[in-house]
């Protein structure tokens, strides 16, 4: 139980960030991430080693797999209304904005990106989160998707297109996304 | 210039090519201004959703009031009890079935009860057939929609491959059964008199309409049902599966 209490601890937010973006609700993205960790639980004797994150992951997904498919309407823009604090997350991954207004864009254009993430086909926009927003490899996130990884390059590749296209398809948006390209143009060149 | 295509930029910001690949794609972004801004376009929208907000889910996770799941037998047999319970009703409805079959038969005599011994039976194995058939397809249907149970399960190991392969031919072992037994009863059946039975000869018996071998076939087909629901129950809930990720 202590263990399993650990693998809770450093996995749930994973999971719940991923499982949020899917159902967009946050009260049932607590409870499919409630129901993903007993599943886990329960069938902890089936669980063969390996890559348990990839394996609980694989079950949070199908669960809001299966939360979406028994949903009677799908509640839209549901994340404005979040009542949860976004943990600082400038530090992640990519550098962090030079000024505050980089860091005015970077807001505003996340609140663009979640609006435009939730309009994506629901397996071309978990595959993207999978291995964009958590890490995952192209083979990893097949296995949590069950299927083939080029169905995965696939699906990010059509997401990434079409997020382009509504991204340039608003003024605002579009002079934001520049401006954002713009400004950060230096440390992507860096990292790329 | 020929343009890179987009699902080879999408892989390369993903760093999922080949070594030789992503040298030439490289390459190419140097050499190419419109691949260099599609590619700046993908990028940057990787970064905006690699640094989206992370959220905290409120509600802390509790599994303490849940059986934990690592005892395989129980959770075999009380896993099984759904196949089983099914098993169980088919029987039930194939057992109705046959009787009111059997009671609507006519009692004319005992050419006549030559052929109502016989044709119950084939009409019963009909039946039965085509309940093992609804069965075995409700087995690899359930297969399918119970995807998203199963895959909160590990996905099946290669090996588990023979198993579907055997139970099949199980299934086509025990349908093969019944015809085969209705060809040794026709066989086994001693003619000193042939004329006496020409026209019912093929399908008579020389113990011909006694209960045992009425119900004979009766009990092939149960046992099949129970086998197929078995082995489907076997292969959906007990087959031992290795994580696949």
């Amino acid at each position: 139980m202590e263990a399993f209490h650990e693998l809770v601890e450093r996995h749930q937010t994973a999971l719940f960030n991923v499982v949020l973006r899917t159902v967009k609700d946050p009260a049932i993205a607590e409870d499919v991430t409630q129901d993903a960790f007993v599943r886990a639980w329960r069938s902890l004797g089936q669980f063969r080693g390996g890559n348990v994150r990839g394996w609980l992951m694989r079950i949070a997904v199908n669960r809001a797999y299966d939360t979406l498919r028994s949903q009677k309407r799908r509640p839209a823009d549901s994340l404005d209304a979040m009542e949860y604090e976004p943990r600082a997350q400038w530090s992640a991954g990519g550098a962090a904005p030079e000024h505050p207004e980089g860091h005015a864009v970077r807001r505003e254009l996340s609140e663009v990106l979640e609006r435009l993430l939730a309009k994506l086909p629901d397996d071309q926009r978990t595959a993207l989160l999978l291995v964009d927003l958590e890490g995952f490899s192209y083979d990893e996130a097949a296995g949590i998707m069950a299927v083939a990884p080029g169905t995965i390059k696939s699906r990010i590749s059509r997401a990434r297109a079409r997020l382009r296209e509504e991204m340039r398809a608003t003024t605002r948006d579009a002079e934001l996304f520049d401006r954002f390209l713009r400004r950060d143009g230096d440390v992507l060149t860096r990292d790329g | 210039m020929e343009h890179l295509d987009p699902e080879l930029l999408s892989a390369y910001i993903d760093h999922e090519l080949p070594a030789a690949d992503m040298a030439a794609v490289e390459r190419h972004l140097a050499a190419c201004d419109t691949c260099r801004a599609e590619y700046e376009e993908l990028r940057g929208l990787s970064t905006l959703v690699r640094e989206l907000p992370v959220y905290q889910p409120k509600r802390v996770i509790d599994v303490s009031a849940h059986p934990r799941g690592g005892s395989d037998t129980l959770a075999k047999i009380i896993a099984f009890s759904k196949p089983l319970a099914i098993a169980a009703v088919l029987l039930l409805v194939a057992f109705a079935g046959l009787r009111l079959l059997t009671d609507d038969e006519p009692d004319d005599g005992g050419d006549q009860i030559s052929f109502s011994a016989v044709q119950p039976t084939e009409a019963g194995t009909e039946v039965a057939r085509e309940a093992s058939e609804d069965q075995a397809q409700d087995a690899s249907f359930a297969e399918a929609p119970a995807d998203s149970e199963s895959m909160s399960e590990p996905p099946p190991p290669m090996g588990a491959m023979p198993a579907r392969q055997s139970q099949t031919q199980a299934t086509t072992e025990v349908v093969a059964s019944a015809p085969e037994q209705q060809e040794a009863e026709a066989m086994s059946t001693p003619t000193p008199e042939p004329t006496a039975a020409a026209t019912p000869a093929p399908a008579m018996e020389p113990e011909p309409v006694g209960e045992g071998n009425r119900w004979l076939p009766v009990a092939i087909v149960a046992a099949a049902i129970v086998a197929l629901a078995g082995g489907a129950g076997w292969y959906r809930f007990v087959r031992p599966r290795r994580h696949g990720t």
